[in-house]
């Protein structure tokens, strides 16, 4: 453990940077279909949420708007963004790229970044505190920045990539316990943490417990010396928290308590939970998977969240019970064996079975921040920890301990048998890791925007008010599309967000509160049944088009659009209008009218 | 255990040391057994009732091998023919892995405790066996190492391919001969008694023809290719052994050809031979993704990263997953200088080659490139070599290389490799070797084999009603099958009392054709009853069908017709009352017609 003054500027050697651009080569390999205007085909919806991102980023810095909330989809409450994986870590830096090449070519740099930097830091922090051995590092940092968690979320999820602040935060901590200035190492580590929760706060989250249970195995295995440490480290933590919250606060405050803010639970997030046999199995993304050994149990690839394969799991057992003196791996145990345990949720599955026995997350995740955890993202502290597993048992293997007097033959070995050991501890070491070398993000085409959109036509229906796609969708990625395709224009009063249940129930869910038109729309897309149109119907809709703002209705082709069309018609009195590839009703005329009813 | 007898060795008093020197082999010996029985085990606990339920009708054929080896050895009929399938013609044995290597030995188990109980023992021994011969043979020549030898064996004895064949093919899982096969020949070139070497050689050959002539030719060519590495890499030495080791293979030969002239002939010249090419041995490949992904019946596989490619369990013949690939492929390049790896890796590579087949797939679609078998392809007997099977040969030359890296990973290569300094530093690295070891070899370990209940067979056969019903003749299944699982049934359960026309066998396709197939020659009954069966359409019936069907009765020397329960019975009693022109009787679970007045 080297101290270096200025201890973010690194002594870079030439080994290190062709580590970090073997990194930027592997991204490239992952992210080599994202760069152009298709949409990634396993989670099109969360890929056009973080290009819409991208663009309201830019748009807000060139029209002067506040970037943390768009009025532009649940018309018209609008939506709360730092509350929505708002990512202004990655969308601000990046508005000069927005702005020239488009939001797709941020969305594929911030995930090439996203990795390759993650990668790096795990390098660089591994190298300061696990391993002297440059090789072990740059492997267990690949292990690190591209484990099948990590490359699950390229598929959508820009803002899980980019985990490069979270090894440094761990470092920060680990070195606040002896910093000869805890009041500036403070401030460093706050400003750390500010920064993070401007890129992910569930990540944050997840990085502060496992901070919690490094320190809790630190004051068990040493706690004479952390008694005489604490002092220096509880002021420096004090100084981080209290710098984090001073420089984020207004971000801070808009989450929690400005517009459209929401609380939890989530009810959807006990859904998402790991199998016991998530850990020791391939995910799809991993060339494993690509050669058949794709576990059943990944069925959503972009929550790829364990995956680390049977032989991994074997090394990482023996390493920590071999290796328990050592502090770091049994940091690096207890941490892998926690969240492993939290991410298999409420009730433990082997092999999609309930084994019966209950998972302690039962308990954690009625309490505030965690009960809008996903769960099996849990996961994803599991495989930087097994890396700092394998940097040990590597180290050892290797002989390379730093203060080891290095590697001599056994008794009865040649120098060339020697010589040998060597190039298979690094053979073996790549049989463990091979299998999870990660494939490219498959890509599909972007769903088709109406030309109503990409044309402008809609500019001669819509004023002042919103549009009311037909059905209002909670889950829209036509939505999404629209407003990229017309730059952030009009409003539209469906989306894809998260947002309080009601003006009176913070509750989160899924888009903007039902309206009964909703529903009665929602159900004719479903059944394809055209219901029997009554004055309360039509009584319901003018309320609803009030409530809206709305200027019109648009049906773009979808399932069922006939029996769509015809009950918007009946409902409306107005046959709608082909125009531009969609079904258009003007009720601006009728929207004034109403309101100038007594 | 390992470090117990290291204890021994140091504390004890040395001649009780060398007197215990073997308890650790009889572990390892244990464990294998331990294993064997785990992945037999639900066929142990049914009491040989279940079958394997990944391969039911392969393992009815065995049920049948094993009944007749015991009905041959008390009724003194010839063991390498039986008379009881294809009726009239009957089946070349000999011509159909009848496994005598096994089921003559196993005759008392067979006649106290049913066949059911000698394929379970018969299967265990053969995976508790080929472990066992490996450990012995990769300590006489890989590694001094008991551990090292320990788990490289056990991924040859227990490899994923082996105990797939566990479904229904025991003589493919016994390949316990094989590596004393393999000793014999390296030990030939050094060998002070040429001769004697020779004919123990030559024994263990023949014994091998016995259990199965397909892992016999593969082991020959390994071997040939074994000599060819040793003839490069030490031209020397291996032109001063030429004469000893020439010598040494011509009386092994000699004396092999001299035991096994009669079944040999009886096989490829006795009654019902056939010849290659097998046609349906094209349709078997391995797709170059098989190897580094994991197959079904091992622990990775349950774990859920069972690869879709391995859709026979029964073929699971390569599936050694990404590390051990990786693994392998290191110490070929690592460890190259030493001849054991050297040879290793070129008959891994070799028969991967091979495996492949005919043209090289990966993930189900054709990269184009042609396989080298293409070759060889069309070459006496191997035409009738079901090419994944090559793969059975890659895991012990993976093994032997795993052996190595292991070995020099330990430092336990070099000779009187016992530590005398063990620093803890040096301790763990071995620990964590070990760690290594398992974290390649653990997701092989095997899972226990699937089973089910066959279904029961009727009281015709069991109550022996049908003695009311066959005289001299046959009996017609209806429909007759040539992949009739019910018919080794029914014989099992009737002690072979009857014929059968049809069965579950590789026979001429024709008295004048002899191109191997399945099954007995089609009669037009049994295609239009077969077709009856598929469809649950009854046929027009002609007097032109009545007179062909009285044709094949006469042909089969029929004497009844039975009709076991299945889909679309119905329609099938019907269709055989209306060529007979007589209704079938409904006897003891089944439908019979009588036709012996008919046929006279």
């Amino acid at each position: 453990m080297t101290h270096t003054p200025g201890r973010l500027r690194l002594p870079w050697s030439a080994e290190d940077a062709a580590v970090a651009m073997l990194y930027v080569g592997l991204a490239v390999l992952v992210t080599a279909g994202l760069w152009g205007s298709a949409a990634t085909a396993d989670n099109p919806r969360d890929h056009a949420w973080f290009l819409f991102l991208f663009q309201n980023a830019a748009h807000a810095l060139t029209h002067g708007d506040n970037p943390l909330f768009t009025p532009l989809m649940g018309a018209p409450d609008g939506v709360n963004l730092m509350a929505n994986t708002g990512l202004l870590g990655l969308t601000v830096p990046l508005i000069p790229v927005t702005l020239t090449a488009g939001p797709t070519v941020s969305y594929g740099l911030s995930i090439t970044v996203g990795l390759s930097a993650t990668a790096t830091a795990w390098y660089v922090v591994l190298r300061r505190h696990v391993t002297a051995n440059q090789g072990v590092a740059a492997a267990a940092g690949a292990l690190g920045g591209f484990s099948p968690g990590i490359v699950g979320h390229a598929v959508g999820h820009p803002n899980f990539t980019a985990q490069f602040v979270l090894p440094f935060i761990v470092s920060a901590v680990i070195r606040l316990r002896s910093a000869t200035k805890p009041v500036r190492s403070g401030i460093a580590l706050g400003l750390m943490i500010a920064y993070q929760i401007l890129l992910n706060e569930e990540l944050l989250f997840f990085t502060a417990l496992a901070c919690l249970v490094m320190v809790v195995v630190f004051v068990a295995s040493r706690p004479r010396q952390a008694l005489a440490e604490a002092k220096r480290f509880l002021i420096g933590l004090g100084v981080a928290v209290g710098v984090a919250v001073v420089v984020d606060a207004y971000p801070l405050w808009f989450q929690f308590f400005g517009p459209q803010h929401y609380r939890g639970p989530f009810y959807w997030a006990p859904v998402w939970h790991l199998d016991l046999v998530s850990y020791p199995s391939y995910g799809f993304n991993a060339i494993a998977g690509w050669l058949g050994a794709a576990s059943r149990f990944n069925n959503d690839p972009d929550e790829t969240n364990a995956f680390l394969g049977a032989p991994l799991c074997i090394l990482a057992l023996v390493a920590a019970v071999t290796l328990w003196r050592v502090l770091a791996v049994r940091i690096a145990a207890v941490l892998a064996a926690v969240f492993m345990v939290l991410s298999l949720g409420d009730k433990i599955q082997l092999r999609g079975v309930d084994t019966g026995v209950p998972g302690p997350w039962r308990q954690l995740r009625r309490l505030p921040f965690f009960d809008t955890v996903i769960t099996s993202r849990l996961g994803l502290v599991v495989a930087p920890a097994v890396a700092v597993l394998l940097a040990c048992a590597c180290d050892r293997l290797l002989a390379a301990t730093p203060g080891a007097p290095g590697a001599a033959p056994e008794p009865g070995e040649t120098p060339a048998d020697l010589a040998w050991r060597r190039p298979i501890v690094w053979g073996v070491l790549a049989a463990l890791l091979l299998p999870l070398f990660p494939t490219t993000v498959k890509i599909t085409a972007a769903q088709n925007v109406p030309p109503f959109y990409t044309t402008g036509t809609w500019r001669d229906y819509v004023g002042s008010g919103t549009i009311v796609p037909i059905p209002p969708d909670p889950f829209s990625e036509p939505t999404l599309r629209a407003l990229l395709a017309t730059d952030l224009e009009p409003r539209f009063v469906d989306g894809y967000f998260i947002g309080p249940s009601a003006p009176d129930r913070p509750q989160a869910r899924y888009g903007p509160p039902d309206r009964p038109t909703t529903s009665l729309l929602r159900g004719v897309a479903t059944s394809g049944q055209v219901p029997a149109i009554t004055d309360t119907l039509r009584a319901n809709l003018m309320a609803d088009l009030r409530y809206w703002g709305a200027d019109c209705l648009v049906l773009a082709p979808t399932n069922h659009d006939d029996a769509l069309r015809r009950t918007v018609a009946d409902l409306l009195g107005q046959p709608g209008r082909p125009v531009a590839g969609v079904w258009v009703w003007d009720v601006r005329a009728l929207v004034v009218d109403q309101a100038r009813l007594p | 255990m390992l470090a117990w007898g290291r204890r021994v060795l140091a504390h004890g008093p040395l001649a009780r040391a060398r007197r215990r020197a073997w308890l650790p082999d009889l572990a390892a010996l244990a464990v294998y057994a331990g294993l064997a029985l785990l992945v037999n085990a639900r066929l142990w606990l049914s009491g040989g009732s279940a079958a394997t339920a990944d391969n039911t009708l392969d393992h009815a054929q065995f049920l049948f091998f094993f009944q007749h080896a015991a009905h041959s050895v008390v009724h003194l009929t010839n063991p390498l023919f039986t008379g009881e399938l294809g009726a009239p013609f009957g089946v070349n044995l000999m011509a159909n892995t009848a496994l005598l290597g096994l089921a003559v030995p196993l005759v008392p188990v067979t006649l106290t405790a049913g066949p059911g109980v000698s394929y379970a023992l018969a299967l265990t021994i053969a995976l508790a066996g080929t472990a066992t011969a490996w450990y012995v043979v990769l300590r006489r020549h890989v590694t001094r190492h008991r551990g090292v030898a320990f788990a490289a064996a056990a991924l040859a004895g227990f490899s994923p391919g082996i105990v797939g064949h566990g479904n229904g093919h025991p003589n493919l899982a016994a390949q316990f001969l094989l590596p004393l096969i393999v000793s014999a020949v390296i030990r030939l070139r050094s060998s002070t008694r040429p001769v004697r070497s020779g004919l123990l050689l030559g024994l263990m050959i023949t014994y091998q023809v016995f259990l199965n002539e397909e892992l016999l030719l593969f082991t020959g060519v390994a071997c040939a290719v074994m000599v060819v590495v040793y003839a490069i890499s030490r031209p020397r030495p291996a032109r001063a052994d030429a004469p000893r080791f020439f010598a040494g293979i011509a009386v092994a030969l000699g004396l092999a050809a001299v035991l096994l002239a009669y079944p040999i002939w009886f096989q490829f010249r006795g009654p019902q031979n056939y010849h290659g090419p097998f046609t349906w041995a094209p349709f078997y490949w391995t797709d170059l993704a098989a190897y580094p992904a994991y197959g079904t019946n091992a622990v990775a596989g349950w774990l859920g990263s069972a690869s879709a490619l391995n859709d026979d369990p029964g073929e699971t013949n390569a599936y050694l997953g990404v590390p051990l690939c990786v693994v392998a492929l290191v110490a070929a390049v690592a460890l190259w200088r030493l001849l054991a790896v050297r040879v290793a890796a070129v008959v891994a590579a070799l028969f991967v080659l091979l495996s492949f087949g005919r043209t090289i797939m990966l993930r189900r679609s054709d990269t184009g490139i042609p396989g080298p078998w293409r070759l060889v392809a069309d070459l006496p007997l191997f035409d009738s070599v079901i090419t994944p099977r090559f793969a059975l040969v890659v895991t012990p030359a993976v093994a032997v290389l795993v052996a190595a890296t292991a070995d020099r990973l330990l430092g336990s290569a070099a000779p009187d490799a016992q530590p005398t300094e063990a620093g803890p530093d040096l301790r763990l690295r071995k620990v964590l070797t070990w760690g290594l070891l398992a974290a390649v070899l653990v997701p092989l370990v095997p899972t226990p084999l699937h089973t089910s209940e066959p279904d029961p067979v009727p009281a015709f056969f069991t109550a022996g009603t049908w003695r009311q019903y066959v005289g001299t003749g046959t009996i017609v299944p209806v429909p007759p099958d040539p992949y009739s699982e019910s018919t080794l049934r029914w014989l099992v359960a009737t002690d072979l009392g009857p014929s059968f026309v049809d069965g579950y066998f590789l026979g001429p396709t024709s008295p004048s054709v002899r191109i191997a197939r399945y099954g007995p020659p089609d009669r037009p009954t049994g295609l239009l009853l077969g077709q009856v069966a598929a469809s649950g359409a009854e046929p027009e019936i002609t007097d032109g069908t009545r007179a062909l069907a009285l044709a094949d009765l006469r042909y089969w020397h029929a004497d009844a017709l039975v009709l076991a329960p299945r889909t679309n019975d119905d329609v099938l009693r019907q269709t055989v009352d209306d060529l007979l022109g007589r209704s079938g009787q409904p006897v003891d679970g089944v439908w019979v017609w009588d036709v012996r007045d008919l046929v006279q």
